[in-house]
């Protein structure tokens, strides 16, 4: 017990008659990444804002850094970093006056540190909130999320609205805390946003806990759309039949497959022409969905 | 300023108080520079005595022909109040549930300050915005009938001043309180403004009413002004109840706040 950073217990939270969250039991460890993912609306945010205790549970209970979410929640929020998915910066104030303010909340933070981070990240901190794009905003989140050096950081979305760079360096400091043993856990709708960073990946849906996994296990598991256009027609009675592969469409020149798994017993059978090109079509999450519905149908 | 959440939420006051501030200034002036023609026109005693007894309850029941009795009409029966009442209702709303609708209470309550407290220093930073601004409204006015020479001394404008700022405390800590309890901003001011009209209709038209002496008696624009508001002023037990019913209500809301989801 003494290692887990999140010990989530038949986590449930109702409005109503809606479940927006129904039975979560998760554990996630210290200095580890832990990807959360699902489609909007999954619970992703519900989960998080009750870890934070912004909202409360119907039913179970969590412990964050060995300490009970809605008791102590003062003293997790001391050792925690948030990012909102929806975020939402007094705009009157500058970015740096928004990292000063809660830096004094915090009662003084290493403005080295802070300082560091915000060239890392990129972001201009004598602007005013209210004149930076989102993305630009997003940086100034990702600061006051981890300026304090938390032992847990919990990022709600973290990754979109940024752009390629500013992605590289925050998934290069999410590693980094991580090996320094920091738990670091973030939520997202897009696979390919968090499997790079991502030691395990757990998947909500409508509330409830699909499935956790690593994401090499995930992908292995995955569907993806490949679309292969030869130099010249190819006939459609040497796609069928193939190993992992359906919904095969031939048409002319064009050959548009759906593949679970590995895409070996395609790309042999396309070996026999002449490829022109090879491309996938967006693996979505909801793909990687459909192979659990399949399975468990 | 950033320094704790108190001294941010003054900061976030500060711009839009200063033009209320202008305002309420202009208007004193305005008041004060009449009063000296007032003074000397027969006509207006005359104007008094044949008002109608509804009428001059309307006005706040004082004697028009004293300076005391003029500025307590002119001020304090009505245009004062519902100045700093509408100030007081706007921060009140705006402070808590305005930023949760905003958005951007969440990013705050993700600090490590306790729930209770920073709705406690941002209600704290409110009263203490009215109390600014009613403080030197209460200097301005001061210093206009020391100029014009006016037969009102600084205890009367004090008290007048002091029942002022209770009442806009009071009317602040209706909206931030049903704000931190609801969330909804727009139910915040509804509550406030409907308070302040009852407040000010019970008190004003109740007491023409045979037999609804008690509701006026209720009512708080009668514990901040009762007769006139230079004259008589809030009085000990105006004031006790001004201020335990602003504390009652900020208390009630901010518990609230502390127990329910918050940006659902």
């Amino acid at each position: 017990m003494t290692d887990a950073a999140v010990e989530i217990d038949r986590l449930s939270k109702r409005y109503g008659a809606v479940r927006a969250l129904t039975d979560l039991t998760l554990r996630v460890e210290s200095g580890e990444v832990f990807g959360f993912l699902g489609p909007n609306g999954a619970g992703k945010t519900t989960t998080i804002r009750l870890l934070l205790d912004l909202i409360r549970p119907t039913a179970g209970r969590a412990e964050l850094l060995g300490m009970d979410s809605r008791r102590d929640a003062v003293a997790i929020r001391r050792r925690t970093g948030y990012l909102p998915s929806e975020l939402a910066l007094d705009p009157r104030l500058t970015a740096g006056e928004l990292l000063d303010y809660y830096g004094h909340l915090r009662g003084g933070i290493d403005t080295a540190w802070r300082d560091g981070l915000v060239d890392r990240i990129g972001l201009d901190p004598s602007r005013r909130l209210r004149t930076l794009s989102t993305g630009n905003r997003k940086k100034a989140g990702i600061v006051q999320a981890f300026m304090h050096r938390p032992d847990l950081v919990i990022l709600d979305e973290p990754t979109s609205g940024l752009d390629p760079l500013v992605q590289r360096a925050f998934l290069d400091l999410v590693r980094e805390v991580a090996a320094g043993g920091a738990c670091v856990f973030l939520s997202s709708h897009v696979l390919t946003e968090v499997e790079d960073a991502a030691d395990r990946v757990g998947i909500i849906r409508a509330g409830e806990l699909v499935t956790v996994d690593t994401v090499a296990a995930l992908t292995r598991q995955a569907v993806r759309h490949l679309v292969l256009r030869f130099t010249g027609p190819v006939p459609a009675e040497a796609f069928t039949d193939l190993d992992g592969v359906s919904d095969v469409t031939v048409d002319g020149a064009l050959v548009d497959a759906t593949v679970t798994g590995s895409p070996d017993a395609l790309v042999k059978a396309a070996a026999r022409f002449e490829l022109a090109d090879l491309s996938p079509r967006d693996t979505e999450l909801e793909d990687v969905f459909l192979a659990f519905y399949r399975e468990a149908s | 300023m950033l320094g704790s959440v108190f001294t941010k939420t003054l900061r976030d006051q500060r711009r839009s108080v200063i033009g209320w501030l202008l305002g309420i200034v202009l208007l004193i002036a305005y008041v004060v520079a009449f009063w000296p023609s007032m003074e000397r026109s027969p006509a207006l005693t005359q104007i008094t005595e044949e008002l109608p007894e509804a009428l001059r309850a309307f006005v706040g029941g004082a004697d028009l022909t004293t300076a005391r009795g003029f500025f307590s009409t002119q001020l304090f029966a009505f245009m004062l109040p519902v100045l700093v009442g509408i100030l007081a209702v706007g921060k009140g709303a705006a402070t808590v549930a305005g930023e949760e609708e905003r958005g951007d209470l969440d990013l705050l309550l993700a600090q490590p300050v306790p729930r209770w407290r920073v709705a406690l220093e941002k209600a704290a930073a409110v009263l203490a915005t009215i109390a600014a601004v009613v403080a030197v409204s209460c200097a301005v006015l001061w210093t206009g009938i020391a100029v014009i020479g006016a037969d009102v001394t600084a205890a009367e404008v004090a008290r007048g001043m002091v029942g002022l700022g209770l009442l806009g405390w009071l009317l602040a800590a209706v909206a931030l309180a049903v704000g931190a309890a609801t969330g909804h901003r727009g139910t915040a001011v509804a509550a406030g403004a409907v308070v302040g009209l009852l407040a000010y209709l019970a008190s004003t038209f109740a007491r023409l009413a045979n037999g609804l002496g008690w509701l006026a008696a209720a009512s708080p624009w009668t514990w901040a002004f009762r007769g006139d508001a230079l004259g008589e002023g809030p009085g000990a037990s105006g004031v006790a109840g001004l201020v335990v019913l602003t504390a009652a209500l900020l208390a009630a809301g901010i518990w609230r706040f502390t127990e329910r989801d918050v940006g659902v």
